[in-house]
Formats: C-alpha cells, structure tokens, sequence
C-alpha cells in the first residue's frame, strides 16, 4: 500500500484545505514542535481507525469522543479554532492510496452542533464502481489496509515507542496473537462446527424427552467447557503471577542471605585482629612498665646514667668484688703499711689490724652506707638502661594505640551499619514472609483451578458417555451419524492446525525479531537475545543467557526493543503498509539515534512519511535519508499550520 | 622509714593512673614513676628541699612499700630498688645518706614534684608514650 496523498480541511491546526502530496518513498515532514506534526499523524490515524482510545487520550487526560469532537476540558475540539470562528462546523480528512496499483481515495467527515455530532466515512475506487460507506468501508480498510491493533506498528510516536517494551507479558502475548489472524479463522471454524455438530446431534432424536436430556447434557458440557477455558486462564494468569512473585522472592532471599552475612565476617575478622592488637600491647606495656619502674631516670637522663654508673662502680664494687684495679691498689697499700712496720719491730697484732682496716672497713668515699654492695652490682648489670630500646617500645606503643582506635572506629562503624541492616532485615523478613504467603495462595489457587478442570473433565467424558448412550437410544439417521463424525474431525483437525500455526509462527517471530536485535543492538548493550514463548510471553536475555528484566531496561535500550520488535513485525506482516513515525529519534542518545538512522530508517523498504523537527535532522546519518525525501515543511501563524514542499537547499 | 603523699596527689591518683596506664597496677606504680621523673627532670630543674609541703590528708605509707624494699618478684628477678634508688638520689643531691629513713624526705618531695610535673604536662586525652618520646627526646 502507498500513500499518495493526504487532505485536510477545517481539522486541528490546519485551516481551510491542506494538501500534502508524497512520494513512494521517504517523506520528509518538518516542523517544529507545535506546529502541527502530531495533528498530521492523528489525522492519519483518524482517517484509517475513526476515533480510537489511543487518539482521545491526550497526556494524562482521556476524553469522550464527543468531549474530543466537539471539544471540552483544555482540548478546543476538532475543527480548527479559528474555522470555528467563522462558523465552520464540518471538517474532513482525505486520503488517497493506493493497493496493488488501484488508486482510492477515503473521505472522513465530522461534522457537529454545540449538542451533537455526526462521523460519515466514504471510500470508493478511483478504478470501478466500488462505493462504501461506515461500517463497510471500516471493514475494506481492516481487511485491505491494517486493523487498529496493528496499526501501532506503522503508526507511531518515536518519543513514546518505548511503551511498546513496557507491555506487561500478557498485553505482549495479546498483541502477538493479533498477529496472528489466520489464526482467528480457524478459531472461527472451530466454534461453527461446535454449533452445527450440536445441531446434529439433536436432530437425532426423534423421542422429545431424549431430545431434552441430549440438550441438557449437550448444554452442561458447552458450560463446562467455557469454565475450563475460563481456568485455563486464570491459571495461566497465576502463573504469570507465581513467576513473578517467585522472582520477588528470590530478590528478597538473596538480600536477606547477604545482608545476614555481610559485615559479620568482616566484624568477626576485625574483632580478631584488634585482640591481637591488644594482646601485643599488653606485650610492650609490660615491658614499658618494667623500665618504669626500675631504671627510668637512668635512661631519661643519659649522663645521669653516667654518673650513676661511675660511682657505684667506684664506690660500692670494693670489698666484695674486687676488680683488677682495687686489688692492685689494696695489695700495694698493704705491703706499704706491713713493710713499715716489720721495720719497725711491729708485732702480729698490729698486722692484723691493719689488714682489718685495709680489707674490712667500709669505703669512706661510699655516700650511702646501707647499701648491700653484694646486690646493687647484680641489679645494676641486671638492668635495661638502653634509651633505644625504650624509645622503641614507646613507637610501638605510640603505633598500636593509633591502629587500635583506627580499628575501634572500623568497628563502630561496621557495627553502626550491622544495626541499620538489622531493620531492614527485619522489613525483609516481612516482605519475605508476605511474598511467601502470597506464593502459597498462588499455588493454592493453581491447584483449586486444576482440580475444577480435572473434575470438569471427567464430569464432560462422563456426560459425553451418557450422551452416547442417549444416542445409541434415538439413534435413527445413518448419514446424520456421518456428518457429526466430519463435524468432530473438522473440530480436530481446526484445533491442530492452530497448534501448529502458533508453534511455526512463533519461532518464525522470534527469529525475526532477534535479527532486527541484532542489527540494532549496540556492543556494550546488556541485551543480546528475545525469546518468545508458546503462550507469545517474551522474556529478553543478556549475553550468558540470563534472563533480563525489560522493564528495568534504560529508555534508551527499551526503544532499540521495541524498534526490533515493530521492524520485525512490520516485516513479517509483510503489508507493505506506509510507516508514519513522529519525532523518529525520541529521547535516544547521539549512538542510539545514529543505528536508528543507519540501520532502520535507510533500509526501510516501505514507504516512510517521517515527522521530525528541524533539530533532529542535525543529527549525523540524516543527511543521506535527507538526499533520498520529499520535503515538506510545517509553517505555523498561531493556531494555523501551513504546509510548503521545500529543496534539501532550502534547509 | 615512712612516706606522705599530699591529699591532691591521692585525689587525682586515679586519673593518673590511667593517663599512665597503670590503671590495674598497685598505687606505687604511679608514686615510683612520678619520683623517678622528678630524678629525670632535677638536672634542669633543681629541687628546693626547703620548699614547705602540706601533707595534711594525704596518705602515710611505708617507704618499703614505694621502693620495694626486701621485695623478690615472684619470677625471682629483684623487686627492691631501695638501694639503686638511693644511690640515684645521693648523686642528684650529692649527699650522704647514712640511713634508710634519711631517705624518706627525698622521695616524698621528689614524688609531690613528679606528679605535678606529670599534671602538668598530661591531661586525660594525653599518651604517656608519646609525651615520654618528645619530652625526653628518646
């Protein structure tokens, strides 16, 4: 399909007719932001889908189509304002296209009062006498063009893209299986022969109270049937729910596991080593307190020592221990006083007493007489007296009390932060504890669902026997009998083919999207691969194969997701439909918007009708889609938006 | 042979002790080390034996107790410094001492000085040690 034209008239921003001609290939719409970009993609959706919820939700706010028609709240409604004015009360979107080389061309209207407003849609072929109108028409565009649920796809908003990755599993799985709309046929076909077979069935009964209990039983099992359908639901539903409960689950374990063994290893091991700080200390503190206590004056004050130590080696060695020299001095004192008195005739007597007062008496030069000779020499030579050895035990007990109060400190702190982890232990104990019960409901209420759907299904297997047997007593019609076996087969045969299709189909997806992925993933993205599952759930995975949160994902990455997703999905519908993109290059960084240009835009095969402000096209990677496109370019007076075909020179 | 402390070295003896880490140690530990940094410090600042102390409220002790006098540490090594210590103090003051209760009025009047000097220099935020290392220049 292509998009030859588009008319506006007396709609949004645009007053009086508007007319914007493209090319087969990229378009180039630019405008400023204000100047009537989003009003032209409205107008595009509004023309294919009417009034959608996409299109009244503006912002926060969601309006009532007549509120968005006719205007309330902030929103001035659809005519243009200025139109409005001058009394202007219709306005219209003309769209020209083209499939398979048949031009149409699809006129939109609404016109409104102040108290009600009327949508007339008209489509005809510019080629034969086709001419529809409403409904029809809104049925040849879902048919021909694109449904509304696909049109996000080719429709859309590069700044919002991203919401495309922030789809819960089951509004993803939802929008897949929308993909998928053969499948939609063959569901079709499954719920006709359920209806004609049923038919049959009671028409093989003749005898009006057989008939009864045949509609009966036929009538409990279709119920059945649709409570174990509604179960399959609600357990796949719990089990989306179970996954991520248990996810949660997990997270919390895990940081109630680290919390409870972090910083107590580390506490335990500090605590360790300031003992054997203490116990070291205790080491030197003793030693230090041995000097104290015994020679401290004489290592303060080394000539204090000195003097010290010449005295008592002068003073108090002599009589007991009798140096070299005192010997020498005593011996020639005595020889001196004995020679003398032989000379004189002294007797022995006289001898002795001088050997008494040579050898026994007490040094007169010895200042303090108590003194035990005997153990001062010991204790003086016992003594530590060097003021190195000292110092070094002062240093190191200077050292130790630093690396103790530097390992007190540590401890405070870790055992500050131990206390903080502590409540949030307890909180997460809580949450654990909430999360586990709300897991054990879970799986209670998984396993009451499978319970209902077994009971149901032997009570259906029962009822199909009673109806048999119902059966073989009115049976009457041999060829009624065949047609409710082709029915039965046909039933088989549809709910196979689905089976297949969505298994076929969503490896096909999956391998689609990851080949998008991986032209546009970047080399430091966390993200290397999609899976899609057989209930359409997607899950994103890094590099080693660990499943990833996509939620969680920057914005960044979430639109490079969801670009992979619309570029595979576009593709695979293969319906060769326009893509219209509004601001293409969103909110992504300078890398992000380059890949974007590069390996999306430029390859593109289908027509593109791009709306980009005029910042946007500084980018790099723009210039060669710029060489490529029609340009036109928005032009706004106030609230009116004109539209000019410009060169690339005029850029 | 006895020896006096003053009321205010018994009042502050507690904190002393700590500030020298000699808190779980005998009082005498404290009163030995403010004597012999008194003996430390006597080369610069000289003692006035005259100076009057008033030791009234203070604590009599037997100066046995101060110096250890007849004391063998229980590992056998000497535990009586009575004589080291008096030749200590005869060399500082250069004097005789011709018996053991002479040398009484040394060691009170050293040990008042010690401790004040100590006060002086240490508050209970100070490492001995490091005081020690800088005062002495060990």
């Amino acid at each position: 399909m292509k998009i030859n034209s588009l008319k506006l008239k007396d709609i949004f921003s645009y007053k009086g007719e508007v007319v914007f001609n493209f090319s087969n290939k990229c378009n180039l719409v630019i405008g400023e932001n204000g100047f009537g970009k989003t009003s032209l993609i409205n107008s595009f959706k509004i023309a294919l889908h009417g009034i959608t919820k996409d299109v009244l939700k503006i912002g926060d706010t969601s309006l009532t189509k007549a509120e968005y028609i006719q205007g309330a709240k902030a929103f001035s409604g659809m005519i243009n304002r200025s139109s409005k004015e001058e009394g202007i009360n219709e306005c219209f979107i003309n769209l020209n296209f083209s499939i398979d080389k048949n031009d149409y061309s699809l006129v939109r209207t609404f016109s409104c009062t102040n108290s009600a407003y009327k949508e007339h849609l008209l489509l005809k072929s510019l080629h034969s006498d086709l001419l529809l109108e409403d409904d029809a028409a809104q049925d040849f565009i879902n048919a021909n063009m694109i449904n509304s649920s696909l049109a996000k796809f080719f429709l859309f908003d590069g700044e919002k893209v991203q919401d495309i990755a922030n789809f819960s599993s089951l509004e993803f799985a939802k929008m897949l299986e929308e993909i998928f709309g053969d499948i939609r046929v063959y569901e079709q076909l499954i719920h006709d022969m359920k209806i004609l077979k049923r038919d049959y069935e009671s028409q093989t009964f003749t005898d009006m109270e057989l008939k009864n209990k045949f509609l009966e039983k036929s009538k409990l099992i279709e119920n059945k049937e649709k409570e174990i359908e509604r179960f399959i639901k609600e357990i796949r539903n719990d089990k989306q729910d179970l996954k991520e409960v248990k996810k949660s689950y997990t997270v919390v374990k895990n940081r109630v596991e680290k919390l409870k063994s972090e910083n107590k290893d580390e506490l335990s091991s500090l605590e360790i080593s300031l003992q054997k700080l203490f116990d070291e200390r205790e080491k030197q503190l003793e030693l230090y307190k041995g000097y104290s206590i015994s020679s401290l004056p004489l290592i303060l004050d080394k000539e204090f020592r000195l003097t010290v130590e010449a005295d008592i080696f002068a003073n108090y060695y002599d009589l007991n221990y009798l140096p070299k020299e005192v010997l020498e001095r005593k011996k020639k004192e005595f020889f001196e006083l004995i020679i003398q008195k032989i000379k004189n005739g002294e007797d022995i007597t006289n001898i002795q007493k001088i050997f008494d007062k040579v050898f026994m008496e007490d040094n007169q030069d010895k200042r303090v007489s108590f003194v035990d000779t005997t153990k001062i020499k010991y204790q003086y030579e016992s003594l530590e007296l060097e003021a190195a050895a000292f110092g070094y035990i002062l240093d190191s007990l200077i050292e130790l009390d630093t690396q103790i109060e530097i390992q007190k400190d540590e401890i405070d702190n870790l055992k500050e932060l131990i206390k903080l982890n502590e409540s949030t232990l307890d909180e997460l104990l809580i949450e654990r504890e909430t999360i586990s019960n709300k897991i054990a409901l879970t799986e209670k209420s998984i396993s009451d669902y499978e319970k209902h759907i077994t009971e149901n299904e032997v009570l259906i297997k029962n009822t199909k026997k009673e109806i048999h047997t119902l059966s073989m007593q009115g049976h009457k019609e041999t060829v009624l009998d065949e047609k409710i076996k082709t029915t039965t087969k046909t039933i088989f045969v549809a709910t196979e083919a689905i089976k297949i299709t969505k298994k076929k189909k969503r490896a096909e997806l999956e391998n689609a999207v990851n080949n998008k992925l991986k032209v546009l993933i970047k080399e430091n993205y966390e993200a290397s691969f999609l899976k899609i599952y057989d209930d359409f759930t997607i899950n994103l995975f890094d590099k080693n194969g660990k499943p990833m949160d996509i939620l969680s994902s920057s914005s960044g990455q979430k639109q490079i997701i969801a670009t992979a997703l619309i570029w595979a999905i576009s593709d695979y519908i293969n319906a060769g439909m326009p893509m219209i993109v509004d601001t293409p290059l969103g909110r992504l960084d300078d890398k992000n918007q380059k890949l974007l240009l590069e390996k999306f835009y430029s390859v593109a095969d289908n027509q593109i009708i791009m709306l980009p402000t005029p910042s946007e096209l500084k980018v790099p990677g723009f210039e060669d889609i710029i060489n490529e496109s029609k340009l036109l370019k928005l032009s706004s007076n106030g609230s009116i938006t004109k539209v000019n075909e410009i060169e690339k020179e005029e850029l | 042979m006895s020896f006096r402390t003053t009321e205010h070295i018994e009042l502050e003896l507690p904190k002393m002790q700590k500030i020298l880490n000699f808190e779980n140690e005998p009082k005498w530990y404290t009163l030995r080390f403010a004597i012999f940094i008194s003996l430390s410090i006597e080369k610069h600042i000289p003692l006035n034996l005259e100076d009057e102390i008033d030791f009234t409220n203070g604590i009599g002790y037997k100066a046995d107790v101060i110096t250890g006098r007849n004391k063998t540490e229980i590992k056998g090594t000497q535990g009586d410094y009575t004589d080291m210590i008096a030749v200590m103090i005869s060399n500082v003051h250069d004097c005789k001492l011709k018996d053991i209760n002479s040398l009484d009025k040394y060691l009170e009047r050293h040990c008042v000085r010690g401790f004040n000097y100590l006060e002086k220099s240490l508050n209970s935020k100070s490492s001995v040690f490091v005081w020690l290392k800088n005062e002495f220049n060990l």
